[in-house]
C-alpha cells in the first residue's frame, strides 16, 4: 500500500513537471489556419491589424479548410478559417476533445465562381449544366454552346470547404474522375488562364486573367456573377458565408482581433479584396 | 515537368532540324508525359481514396488487490490500425484490426451506404458497435482510460455483428439509429464444464436483438449545449437450462432448452457541454432494465459394484449406476446502472476528468441477501432395477440405477454491485501523442456475514502459495493506478 503511494506521488510529480510549463502566460501571437479560399483576406486582414497593433503578431496559412478544422480540433490553431460549416461529426470530435461545440463567427460572404479561358465563347451556364459537367455527363463544349472541343476540369482536393460546397450544392453526385485536383484556388485559375478548354471553380477574389462564367439557376432565368450588388440582393445562386471558428468564446487578443473583424473597418479590408461583405 | 522539358529544349536548340520537325518533337514528348501523368494520377486517385489511422496504447498498471498477481505490469491493451476505402462518394469499407501481443482481433469490419443525395440516411453491415454513447466513442478518446462497469457489461467487447441504419441529418438537431445485432457477440457463455461455447463469428441462437438510439442536440445560447438522448435494448438470449429464475433467485417457469429468456432494457443520458473556463463538460446516463444469464445443464454416470455374491457357482454382481443430472438454472436480473462524468479542459494541453459510477447487476436482492438467495430443487430421486443375465455362464448381474437431478444456482460475485470512482488527466503533448495518469477507486457492495463472522460471500485465490481472500462483506482494496501513453496517426 505504502509502496504503491510512494509510486503514484512519483508519477504526479513527473507529470507536473510536464505539465506546470504550459500554464506559462501565452506570448501576443495568434494562429489563424484553414481555408484557401479565404487566405487572401485573412492575410490583409492580419497586415492591417498588425499595422495599428503592434503587440500582436498573427500567423496566418491556408491549406484548406478540412486542414484548419482539423487544426481547430487539435489545439494546433487559435481561429480556424472556413468556406463551408463545419460538420455533425466534427463537432462531436471537438466535444469530445475540448468540451466545446465551437464558436462559429460569420466574417464575410463570397460567390463561388466559374473560371473559363478568355478565349472561351461560352458566357453562362446553368446550374444543372454545371453539376453535369464537373460529373462527366457533359464532356465537350459544343453541348453548353460553345466550340467543339473536350472540357477539362480542375477542381479542389477534399480538404478544400470549396470542394464540399460545390460539390454538395451544384455537383450533387461524385466529380468526374478527369477532374484535376489541385492543391489551391490559384493552381486551379492558373491552370483556366493556360488551357483554352478548361474550367475551373472558386473564389471571387481570384478570378483575374480568367473569364467569369454567368451563372443560371435553370434556362429561364438570368445569368449573374459575383458582384457587391448581386450578392447583396441574393441574385446570385452561388453565394455562401465565410466562417471564422474557435473553439471557445473568444478571449483577450483573439476577441479583439475578431471584433476588429467584424468591425466596419475589418469590413471595408473585405471589399478591398474582392470578397463581399456580411451586410 | 518544366525542368524535364528544358534539357529537350536546350537539345532542340543545337541541333541542325528544321523548327516544324522541332516543334513536332517536342510535341511528342509533352503527350508522352500527359499520358505518363494521366496514368500516375488514375493510379493516385485509388490511392486517395484509402484512408489510414489507428493508434497504439501502452501502459503500466498497479494494482492493490492482493490477489491480482502480477500486482504490477506493463501491457498493450490496444493497438488498433483502421483502414478506411472509399471506392466512391457515399460507399466505404472499414477494416479495424486490434494487434496486441496475445492476439489479432477484429473490430470494426462493416461496409457502410450514404445516401448520396441528402447526405442523411446510411446503411451499416459487418462488425459493428452497439448503439450506446460510451461505447461508441472510440477506445482512444476515452477521458477516464476505460467504459463503465455497465457498459461494459452490456456490451463487452464493444461491437456486435449485424446491420444499422441511421438517420442524421446535416441541418438538424437529431441523430436516429436502429440495428439488428445477433446480440450475444464476446459474452461469454459457459456450459458444465467451465468452456464458453458463444461461437465466434456467428450467433449462439436463432434470436436477434433490435437496438435503438435517438439523440437530440439542444443549444443553449452561446454557453454551450445539451444532448439528450434515449436507447433500448430489446433481445432475447437462448435458454441453456430447463428452469428459469426470477433476479431474486425464486422459481419463475419450467423451459426446455431452445426457448428464449428475454433481454431487454432502456437508457436515458444527457451530454452538457459549457463554454465556460475554456471548456466543461458533465456527461451522464443511466441504464436499467433485465438481463439475462442462459444456464447451463451437465450429467455425469457413475457405475460401481455395490455388492457380489456367490450363489450356487454363479456370481451375483450388483452395479449401482448413478446418473447426475445437473441443472443450472437461467436466470433474469434486474439490473441498474449509471455514471456521470466531469470534465474539464486546462489550456489547450490538459484535461482533467473524473467519473462517478454504480452498477447493480442484481436489483431484487439487498446486500444481506446475496450470498444467502438461492434455488435448490433437489426434488427427486428414482431408483430403478434391471436384471441382466447371460454375460457369462457362471455370473449374473443386475443394476440398481438411480438418477439424480440436482437443480441449483446460489447469488454470489455476479449479484454483488459496486461504485467506481475514476481520475485521470490527460497531457496531449503534440495532435499525435497523449500522456494519460489515472486512478480507479472501486467500491464494492458489502454483503452480510455468516454466524462465524465471515462474509456470505467470499473468494479465495492462491499466489504464490498463500491463499488470499476477498470477502465481500468489507470493501477490500482493489484500487487501481495506470500510467498510460497513446500514439495516434
Amino acid at each position: 500500500m505504502r509502496k504503491a503511494r510512494t509510486i503514484a506521488w512519483y508519477t504526479l510529480a513527473i507529470l507536473l513537471a510536464f505539465i506546470l510549463p504550459s500554464f506559462a502566460p501565452p506570448a501576443e501571437i495568434i494562429t489563424v489556419k484553414g481555408s484557401d479560399t479565404m487566405v487572401i483576406l485573412a492575410q490583409r486582414w492580419a497586415e492591417v491589424y498588425m499595422r495599428t497593433h503592434h503587440d500582436v503578431s498573427i500567423q496566418v496559412t491556408g491549406d484548406g479548410s478540412g486542414t484548419g478544422i482539423f487544426a481547430l480540433i487539435n489545439g494546433l490553431t487559435d481561429i480556424c478559417n472556413s468556406s463551408r460549416k463545419m460538420t455533425k461529426a466534427e463537432i462531436a470530435m471537438l466535444k469530445e476533445r475540448y468540451s466545446s461545440l465551437g464558436v462559429e463567427i460569420p466574417c464575410a460572404r463570397d460567390g463561388i465562381t466559374i473560371y473559363l479561358n478568355l478565349s472561351n465563347p461560352v458566357e453562362e451556364l446553368t446550374l444543372k449544366q454545371l453539376s453535369d459537367i464537373f460529373a462527366g455527363r457533359i464532356a465537350n463544349w459544343k453541348d453548353v454552346g460553345g466550340n467543339s472541343a473536350p472540357i477539362n476540369l480542375y477542381g479542389r482536393e477534399t480538404n478544400s470547404g470549396t470542394y464540399y460546397v460545390f460539390k454538395d450544392e451544384v455537383v450533387k453526385t461524385d466529380f468526374s474522375r478527369s477532374c484535376q485536383s489541385l492543391p489551391g484556388t490559384l493552381a486551379i485559375v492558373n491552370a483556366v488562364i493556360r488551357d483554352d478548354n478548361g474550367i475551373g471553380y472558386g473564389g471571387a477574389a481570384f478570378a483575374n486573367g480568367v473569364k467569369r462564367c454567368k451563372i443560371k439557376v435553370d434556362d429561364n432565368s438570368p445569368g449573374y456573377i459575383a458582384t457587391e450588388e448581386t450578392m447583396e440582393q441574393n441574385l446570385y445562386p452561388m453565394a455562401r458565408d465565410l466562417y471564422m471558428y474557435t473553439r471557445n468564446r473568444p478571449t483577450g487578443a483573439v476577441k479583439k482581433f475578431i471584433d476588429w473583424v467584424l468591425s466596419p473597418e475589418g469590413q471595408k479590408e473585405v471589399i478591398a479584396t474582392v470578397y463581399f461583405p456580411l451586410k | 515537368m518544366l525542368l524535364s522539358i528544358s534539357p529537350l529544349l536546350l537539345t532542340a536548340q543545337h541541333t541542325n532540324d528544321t523548327l516544324p520537325k522541332r516543334k513536332l518533337s517536342v510535341q511528342d514528348q509533352l503527350y508522352g508525359f500527359e499520358e505518363r501523368i494521366t496514368e500516375a494520377e488514375n493510379q493516385l486517385f485509388k490511392l486517395t481514396r484509402i484512408h489510414l489511422s489507428g493508434y497504439i496504447q501502452a501502459q503500466w498498471q498497479h494494482f492493490e488487490n492482493p490477489a491480482v498477481y502480477p500486482n504490477n505490469y506493463f501491457s498493450i491493451p490496444r493497438a488498433r490500425f483502421k483502414i478506411k476505402y472509399q471506392p466512391y462518394s457515399g460507399v466505404s469499407f472499414v477494416l479495424e484490426p486490434d494487434f496486441t501481443p496475445s492476439k489479432v482481433s477484429i473490430k470494426a469490419a462493416y461496409a457502410c451506404l450514404n445516401d448520396p443525395w441528402i447526405n442523411t440516411f446510411a446503411l451499416y453491415a459487418g462488425h459493428i458497435k452497439r448503439l450506446n454513447y460510451e461505447n461508441e466513442l472510440s477506445s482512444s478518446a476515452l477521458a477516464v482510460l476505460t467504459r463503465s462497469m455497465v457498459v461494459s457489461a452490456l456490451y463487452p467487447g464493444e461491437y456486435d455483428i449485424g446491420a444499422k441504419f441511421e438517420v442524421n441529418p446535416p441541418q438538424l438537431p437529431f441523430h436516429l439509429q436502429l440495428a439488428l445485432f445477433n446480440g450475444n457477440e464476446s459474452l461469454v457463455i459457459t456450459n458444465a464444464e467451465g468452456d464458453n461455447i458463444n461461437p465466434a463469428n456467428k450467433d449462439f441462437d436463432p434470436y436477434k436483438d433490435l437496438m435503438g438510439r435517438f439523440v437530440y442536440n439542444f443549444r443553449l445560447g452561446n454557453i454551450g449545449g445539451i444532448d439528450v438522448g434515449v436507447s433500448g435494448y430489446y433481445g432475447w438470449i437462448k435458454a441453456n437450462s430447463t428452469t428459469l429464475l426470477h433476479s431474486d433467485y425464486t422459481f419463475a417457469r419450467e423451459l426446455s432448452v431452445g426457448n428464449s429468456v428475454p433481454r431487454r432494457w432502456m437508457g436515458v443520458e444527457m451530454q452538457l457541454y459549457l463554454d465556460l473556463l475554456g471548456g466543461i463538460s458533465v456527461i451522464g446516463e443511466y441504464l436499467f432494465g433485465t438481463n439475462a444469464y442462459p444456464g447451463y445443464m451437465g450429467s455425469s454416470t457413475i457405475t460401481a459394484p455395490s455388492a457380489v455374491e456367490l450363489i450356487n457357482d454363479t456370481m451375483f454382481i450388483t452395479n449401482s449406476v448413478t446418473n447426475t443430472s445437473v441443472v443450472t438454472p437461467a436466470i433474469s436480473r434486474n439490473f441498474m446502472g449509471a455514471y456521470i462524468y466531469f470534465i474539464k479542459n486546462i489550456g489547450k494541453k490538459n484535461k482533467f476528468a473524473i467519473r462517478w459510477e454504480f452498477y447493480d447487476p442484481n436489483t431484487a436482492l439487498t446486500a444481506n441477501r446475496i450470498g444467502i438467495a438461492s434455488f435448490d430443487e433437489s426434488t427427486h430421486n428414482t431408483v430403478t432395477e434391471t436384471t441382466v443375465t447371460g454375460h457369462d455362464p457362471v455370473v449374473s448381474e443386475s443394476d440398481i440405477h438411480q438418477t439424480n437431478d440436482v437443480n441449483t444456482l446460489k447469488s454470489g460475485v455476479a449479484d454483488i454491485a459496486y461504485q467506481n470512482i475514476s481520475m485521470a488527466w490527460s497531457y496531449y503533448v503534440t495532435e499525435h501523442i497523449t500522456l494519460q495518469a489515472a486512478y480507479d477507486i472501486p467500491l464494492n457492495q458489502k454483503v452480510g456475514t455468516n454466524a462465524a463472522g465471515q462474509g456470505n460471500v467470499i473468494r479465495s485465490y492462491t499466489v504464490n502459495d498463500n491463499t488470499v481472500v476477498n470477502d465481500y462483506s468489507r470493501v477490500f482494496p482493489q484500487n487501481i493506478l495506470t500510467i498510460r501513453m497513446q500514439v495516434k496517426f
